[in-house]
């Protein structure tokens, strides 16, 4: 009998697990680790990134601004349970004003271990987040290089399950474990996870796919949907990441890529992966809602442009064409001609695609002027009411950078305010971004 | 600190010092009223700020010196600037794969063909001390753009160079009074006309989309552009990707094995090019039953 297709099946609904890492400040310290996972996506900082200290941890939570919206605390590595001092950071995190939960991100192969189990739960610690990368010894000790690291991590979760504390897990999908999800949810439900949480291979470090260790996403997929079903039978709700959604089918909604804002080395993110979809721009959920693939995974598999479907979003025309008329012009070179314009005229037409023009009134002020940039890359906008004046400033999108708003491509801030205007060039300049976010679907340019 | 930590500490350290350009005249820097085209001359903003910093010609100058061609080259540059002004040419660089030479390209823009100057003609003239071409325009066309092409023979020993006139997606050689059809181009927005690029590549018979890895043609930072052209020419198919980074063209440059001096020209000047955009193109012939690239170039414009 052929098997169906897994997203066929109408899987058991339950909502997707709480979006803990909204409500999470990550703490990394602690860059050592007793394994050597062939996935790690922290390889160049073992041994290296000196990571918050305790004292530094402490200085930085006298930032009120730091703990704003935040209700937990997640220790992370390197393996930090191989840190004496972890009992001290979490003692003091327990301090926090605000904190209801403190987590480690651990690979449980100390936790064995009851009494050093029991010091960390009386420090404050109340979930274990454990990775667990395959259902026996000979994969698992495979994946991460060790002997006898799979009998000290059951042992682990055994004893994490017996606790007081609450587990979950954290499944890496690479190529030698992407046919063995099902099996891995099997090998997890005795100890009660409250949340299994997939992770599709995220390669910082490996920009050029040098490990080749993606799993291809069309070989995953029957194998991934059936462990997320087989965890929804258990009342268990998945999380998956950085898995194309189109690919997910009614399985969807657990696609969840967000992380929780950190305190690590700034070095760490020069080598976060570059993600990119080849229908990013025609597809509704490409951005926030779907992250697409790595471009190391394109490195080593391709775009998968026939494994990918966009879910095509209405497409935005500022004039009506007839279909041989937009057909004419989008194939000719001679298209190519209108952007050979006065920058007025470029202007202008950019500002129409974000239903913005001049004289418009955005939050109580008129949209005067326009101009761009002599050095540098921005498109200054220049309001007035009356006699008061003020300018938001739009550039190409930089996360590097502040900015006060942001949209799918540009950053946007205010500039030229007094003081006693700084209220309405916030007002102003949300309304610009509100205005340009309802339109903008990534990837565009200034005019010009 | 261990043994090991203090074994590497005690290795002597080599600096990363920059060889030195093969242009022997200074490099020129971006002024105050500098404008930016890409390689169509629509103009787009420098994405950091410019003045001082290098203009895109230094590499079209750092080619022709890596031909032995700093002078000739310069010479030609010198008159076009002289005769028709700043900011109104684009030149294109081009490796061919089988022999690694290189050649050379200059564009002459005028869509709306508004510039009472700029006449094949009045170019013709302008070259003629330095490059002979092997073509004219016959009659009145209406072009937007002409072209001229020349390797190292044409500018050190004057054999002639070939005139291409573009009309609408074509483009045509002129050679001794006759047009001879060569190319046509199509142009789509790299993001929102992905499946019009699709549907255009599929159709290449140069490419077979069972066999051939579009992430070859198309990494993801030459996907990060403003636009895509799909070019299909008498021996091969194109793709062109316009307004890329300075690190996706360093990137293109070492994929499509450019000469190390040059590649090192672009690493070693990384933040003082950084204002840049590039765009690049790449041929590609049916080879052993693989889409292979048989020429490579990159564009800028002065």
């Amino acid at each position: 009998m052929a098997a169906s297709d897994p997203s066929d099946r109408d899987p058991p609904w339950l909502p997707p697990a709480p979006a803990w890492p909204g409500e999470s400040l990550m703490v990394t310290f602690a860059f050592h680790c007793n394994l050597a996972c062939t996935f790690c996506m922290v390889e160049d900082a073992l041994n290296v990134m000196p990571g918050t200290s305790l004292a530094e941890f402490k200085k930085t939570m006298q930032d009120p601004a730091r703990l704003a919206g935040v209700s937990r605390i997640v220790f992370s590595g390197g393996e930090v349970t191989l840190s004496k001092q972890l009992p001290a950071y979490a003692a003091f995190a327990r301090t926090l004003p605000g904190i209801r939960h403190v987590r480690v991100q651990t690979n449980a192969t100390r936790l064995g271990d009851r009494p050093l189990l029991q010091t960390l739960i009386n420090a404050g610690i109340d979930e274990f987040f454990v990775s667990f990368h395959a259902p026996d010894a000979a994969l698992y000790e495979r994946l991460v290089q060790r002997e006898h690291s799979f009998d000290q991590i059951l042992a682990g979760l055994e004893a994490i399950a017996q606790s007081s504390a609450e587990l979950s897990t954290n499944t890496a999908i690479v190529e030698p474990n992407h046919d063995r999800l099902e099996q891995i949810v099997e090998r997890l439900l005795p100890y009660h996870p409250a949340s299994i949480e997939f992770w599709n291979y995220w390669p910082r470090g490996d920009e050029d796919a040098r490990r080749q260790i993606a799993a291809r996403v069309g070989d995953v997929r029957p194998h991934l949907l059936r462990a997320l079903h087989r965890a929804l039978q258990a009342g268990i709700a998945p999380t998956v990441k950085w898995f194309p959604r189109c690919l997910l089918g009614p399985y969807a909604r657990y696609l969840d890529d967000a992380q929780p804002a950190a305190l690590i080395d700034d070095a760490y993110w020069a080598r976060e992966p570059a993600y990119a979809c080849i229908y990013e721009g025609i597809c509704a959920d490409a951005g926030s809602a779907c992250a697409g693939l790595s471009h190391s995974y394109i490195e080593q598999h391709g775009w998968e442009e026939n494994q990918l479907t966009p879910r095509k979003a209405p497409i935005i025309s500022t004039q009506p064409e007839t279909a041989n008329a937009a057909r004419i012009v989008t194939r000719s070179l001679v298209k190519d001609a209108g952007d050979k314009r006065s920058h007025a005229a470029a202007i202008a037409t950019w500002l129409a695609q974000y239903a913005l023009a001049p004289g418009a009134e955005l939050a109580g002020f008129r949209l005067r002027g326009a101009a761009i940039g002599r050095g540098i890359a921005a498109l200054a906008l220049q309001f007035e009411r009356g006699g008061d004046t003020l300018e938001v400033r739009i550039g190409p999108r930089d996360p590097r950078r502040p900015a006060f708003a942001r949209t799918a491509s540009y950053d946007l801030i205010y500039a030229r305010a007094t003081p006693a205007l700084e209220a309405d060039a916030r007002r102003v300049t949300e309304a610009v971004a509100r205005s340009i976010a309802a339109h903008d679907r990534g990837g565009q340019g200034l005019p010009g | 600190m261990d043994p090991d930590q203090r074994q590497r500490a005690r290795l002597p350290i080599a600096p990363d010092r920059p060889p030195p350009p093969r242009a022997t005249t200074p490099p020129e820097r971006c002024g105050p009223d500098d404008r930016f085209h890409d390689y169509v001359l629509a103009e787009y903003a420098p994405v950091a700020p410019a003045l001082g910093k290098l203009r895109a010609l230094n590499l079209l100058v750092e080619s022709f010196a890596l031909a032995g061609l700093e002078a000739e080259g310069l010479a030609l540059l010198t008159a076009i600037r002289t005769g028709l002004g700043p900011y109104r040419t684009v030149w294109g660089v081009k490796r061919h794969h089988d022999t690694g030479a290189l050649s050379w390209e200059l564009y002459f823009y005028d869509f709306q063909r508004a510039h009472a100057d700029l006449t094949i003609p009045r170019i013709t003239a302008m070259l003629a001390p330095h490059l002979q071409l092997a073509g004219d325009e016959p009659r009145p066309l209406p072009w937007h753009m002409f072209s001229v092409e020349f390797g190292p023979e044409q500018l050190r020993a004057r054999a002639p160079a070939s005139l291409d006139i573009y009309i609408d997606m074509r483009s045509y050689k002129s050679e001794a009074g006759a047009l001879h059809f060569e190319n046509i181009y199509t142009f789509h927005e790299a993001r929102p006309q992905i499946e019009e690029v699709l549907h255009r590549l599929r159709a290449c018979v140069h490419f077979d989309p069972h066999r051939d890895a579009l992430n070859k043609l198309m990494p993801p930072q030459l996907f990060n552009c403003h636009k895509i052209c799909v070019a299909n020419k008498r021996r091969s198919d194109a793709l062109y990707f316009s307004r890329i980074s300075g690190g996706a063209l360093l990137r293109f440059l070492a994929d499509h094995h450019w000469p190390e001096p040059l590649q090192a020209f672009m690493r070693h000047n990384a933040e003082t090019l950084g204002h840049l955009l590039w765009d690049v193109g790449v041929d590609f012939q049916r080879r052993g039953g693989l889409a292979t690239p048989i020429k490579s170039g990159f564009y800028g414009s002065f």
